[in-house]
């Protein structure tokens, strides 16, 4: 903590932030659009082009909390040239219509800028809900919004993880809306917006409205992996052999985490408190990140780890995720580098197996937001957990599965090494237990999310890795398998997909929340692209790769071989039936030529114009 | 011979044309009636004809060409398209033997439903694609000779023998109207009047001339 105070002040006078990191809390005074005066409430948190969605507060009677961060918005505060427009924070506060587009409830705007200048680094602040412009205001309540200007330079790789969980979140918020969000759907929001920090925040936020039974775990575990530094220190006091294997991994890994437990530690009380990860954590994270890039990186990863090693928390879970990551991060070598980005991938490699189930589930989860922080905290842990115990890795998964929604997970994994259609449907189940479970409980909900993330993770790694693709089913068959018995929280960190890591690893820039603009549903894309394939790469993994999204065929790619029967069959049924229409329609029309030919042939004769249309080439 | 007005005829001929699926009967039908080709390979649908004055010595033929899908089922058009007619051009595609090995059954067909006294030409439509040609030209012109059926080779597409195809039908009809009526001298009359009802399709003249024949 110190250090990062220190390096915050340090870079003080020069300081200029590249990103702010916006956490929308909680309303209060919404108007109520559902049943019952309450209203299915979630915040857009739009900076520019950069949009972020957090979960949506069920039947919140116009007070929802989120506690949700949208991380790494780039404001470009830093240049007097930019427009005001990508300077300019927009909350927008709606009611998720089950049918048709969703109601407004409110609007605020920030000046980002005049927010800086005024307030510094940090401010956490209440701000009035209006109308759309040109409509009369009207009371529409108030909308509490932490905004933590940050400054990222190194920290892309890790940034990158959270874009990835972004992405995934994305599809898991469609996912959620499709399948009913039935559970919290904060959690699910959670899960899209966290990214890594994000996540760990929504997640201690999601655990909060979600958790009932293990709120108190879950919260533990979300606050770790919330505050990248809290989460450090709760994933140091419950694991401390988590945290050794994830030093023994990397030395850079090591500092970042060791860092982390330092920042965890101090900030420990903070996540304990948890879902200020971004208060507690954002402080640290800013210092960390003033003091060197490294650091805040790592601080990421070890926040990834961190909410990782709160998967780690079971223990066993954290090494199993780790060690995925690690083998993964080894077989995709390749595209990961020694750089915490390249950890990332490699964890998001890693856990795309895990993924291939995650991913709907983490974007419909608050759980999303989980896996997404362990996704951020398994690439580190990853590195050293890969070094440390692969075999772990499964029964992390499992344990994560089993939290939650263990049956689907499990289901979704079974599935995706059995069969595509089985794959899919758990994904599928997966993604609607997932925002169920993140509903129920943020802890099982993050866990499972995070097993499902691995899962889809794995899938879609498989999928777009070859190499990693092997590996990684195997890994989360095992870890479904000791999963199982073990039923501890999701030790399978949720790795974004193949893509989205793949995505992340490419652009720098973290998307902790639920990316909703262009590059959300870039995202979005590649995040069901990967879902899909996830699902099918359990099922036939060159099956999987060949059908792109955009492909019809994709649409059948998944059916087994008997749903394939039976659509042929059907199909044959159609067919005759429209034989017969179509028989009888040409005996119809036979009888009245007949008639015609009989009685007024010249009918039939050959017109003029219908000549000149035929023309086609005259010779 | 020569293309001759509207309403000057003394005779009006129904031709058929009959053949499998895509042969180019409604090709050999527009080439000859319109000097038109199309590369459109849509199946025809329904019936419909087209006609064609021309004249043969001194006398003005019009000529009301027939064309129908080449379906296999039967149809109730069968009997109605093929009542009244006095030529037919039987048409195969040399490129595929298939069309040619099923001309015995469209014979079939054509004595079932028409009058026994028809004029029919065999016709190995497509000769422009001499390279793809899966029926000899002397094979059918021997199942021609054996079955007391007119042959040519035809390609709709470069107008080979398309003229010559029908005019041969038209002549023999002709030549066989003439005789009747020379025969029976009122049925010169008769198709003198009926000339005159001309836009009516099966006029009296034909079935006079056929049942003459």
């Amino acid at each position: 903590m110190s250090l990062a105070a220190s390096a915050g002040r340090g870079p003080g006078a020069l300081w200029s932030p590249t990103h702010v990191q916006v956490t929308v809390l909680q309303a209060r005074g919404l108007q109520s659009k559902g049943p019952e005066s309450t209203s299915d409430a979630y915040a857009v948190i739009q900076v520019g082009k950069e949009k972020y969605a957090t979960s949506v507060s069920e039947r919140s009677l116009g007070a929802p909390v989120w506690r949700e961060e949208a991380f790494e918005l780039p404001p470009l505060l830093a240049s007097g040239a930019a427009p005001a427009a990508a300077a300019t924070l927009q909350l927008t506060v709606l009611h998720r219509a089950l049918l048709g587009l969703d109601k407004f409830l409110g609007r605020a705007e920030v000046d980002l800028r005049e927010l800086h200048r005024d307030q510094g680094r940090r401010k956490t602040q209440w701000y009035r809900l209006r109308s759309k412009p040109g409509k009369q205001d009207k009371e529409r309540g108030e909308i509490e919004v932490d905004i933590q200007f940050m400054r990222n330079s190194m920290t892309a790789s890790m940034f990158d993880l959270s874009v990835k969980d972004k992405s995934r979140n994305p599809f898991g918020k469609l996912k959620d809306k499709i399948k009913g969000k039935s559970k919290d759907s904060a959690s699910d929001t959670a899960s899209a917006i966290v990214p890594s920090t994000m996540a760990s925040a929504d997640s201690d936020d999601e655990a909060p409205s979600k958790d009932k039974k293990k709120k108190s775990k879950i919260k533990t575990l979300f606050s770790k992996s919330n505050l990248q530094k809290t989460p450090l220190s709760q994933s140091m006091s419950v694991l401390p052999t988590s945290k050794p294997d994830k030093v023994l991994l990397r030395p850079g890994d090591l500092q970042s985490r060791w860092g982390d437990e330092d920042e965890d530690e101090p900030s420990s009380a903070a996540d304990v408190t948890s879902h200020k990860r971004t208060a507690s954590a954002d402080p640290k994270q800013l210092s960390q990140i003033n003091f060197s890039l490294p650091f805040l990186s790592g601080l990421r990863s070890k926040n990834d780890v961190l909410s990782r090693s709160n998967v780690c928390i079971n223990g066993s879970h954290v090494y199993l995720e780790q060690p995925e990551a690690r083998s993964e991060t080894k077989d995709s070598s390749a595209s990961s580098s020694p750089s915490p980005q390249g950890f990332r991938k490699k964890r998001l490699f890693s856990s795309t197996e895990n993924l291939a189930s995650r991913p709907w589930k983490e974007p419909g989860d608050g759980g999303g937001a989980a896996a997404d922080r362990w996704f951020s905290e398994s690439p580190a842990p990853d590195a050293g957990k890969a070094m440390t115990l692969p075999s772990y890795r499964p029964q992390v998964t499992g344990d994560a599965q089993e939290d939650r929604a263990l049956a689907s997970m499990e289901a979704a994994r079974e599935t995706q090494e059995g069969k595509k259609q089985e794959s899919k449907k758990a994904s599928l189940l997966s993604l609607v237990t997932g925002k169920k479970d993140a509903a129920k409980g943020g802890e099982g909900e993050s866990k499972e999310k995070e097993g499902k993330l691995g899962p889809t993770g794995d899938a879609a790694a498989a999928a777009s890795a070859q190499g990693h693709a092997l590996n990684p089913f195997e890994d989360v068959q095992i870890t479904e398998a000791e999963a199982d018995p073990e039923s501890q929280a999701g030790p399978k960190p949720p790795v974004p997909t193949p893509r989205a890591l793949q995505t992340k690893a490419v652009k720098p820039r973290l998307h902790p929340v639920k990316p909703m603009n262009t590059t959300a549903p870039k995202s979005a894309h590649a995040s069901l692209g990967t879902a899909t394939i996830i699902s099918e790469n359990l099922i036939n993994e060159a099956m999987m790769k060949k059908y792109s999204p955009s492909d019809p065929a994709s649409a059948y790619a998944q059916l087994t071989h008997d749903e394939l029967i039976q659509l042929v069959l059907k199909q044959k049924e159609t067919i005759s039936k429209k034989e017969f229409q179509v028989r009888e329609l040409e005996d119809y029309i036979d009888n009245l030529l007949v008639r015609v030919m009989e009685e007024t042939p010249n009918i039939l004769r050959i017109p003029a114009q219908a000549q000149a249309g035929r023309r086609a080439g005259k010779m | 011979m020569g293309n001759g007005k509207e309403e000057d005829y003394n005779f009006v001929f129904k031709v058929v044309l009959i053949g499998e699926s895509g042969v180019g009967k409604t090709n050999l039908l527009s080439r000859f009636t319109r000097n038109e080709f199309s590369h459109d390979s849509r199946t025809t649908i329904g019936v419909e004809f087209s006609t064609r004055t021309v004249l043969l010595g001194t006398a003005a033929v019009k000529a009301q060409i027939w064309d129908t899908a080449g379906l296999e089922r039967y149809r109730a058009i069968t009997s109605a398209y093929y009542r009244g007619a006095v030529g037919a051009l039987l048409v195969f595609d040399l490129t595929k033997h298939q069309t040619y090995a099923v001309v015995e059954r469209w014979l079939k067909e054509l004595y079932d439903h028409a009058e026994a006294t028809i004029v029919v030409m065999l016709v190995g439509n497509k000769s422009d694609l001499s390279q793809a040609r899966e029926v000899p030209t002397e094979e059918a012109r021997m199942f021609a000779e054996n079955n007391g059926l007119l042959f040519l080779e035809t390609s709709a597409l470069d107008s080979t023998n398309v003229e010559l195809a029908f005019e041969t039908v038209l002549k023999e009809i002709f030549a066989k109207v003439s005789k009747q009526i020379q025969n029976s001298p009122r049925s010169n009359a008769i198709a003198l009047g009926s000339a005159q009802a001309g836009q009516e399709p099966g006029p009296g003249q034909k079935r006079a001339c056929c049942i003459n024949l």
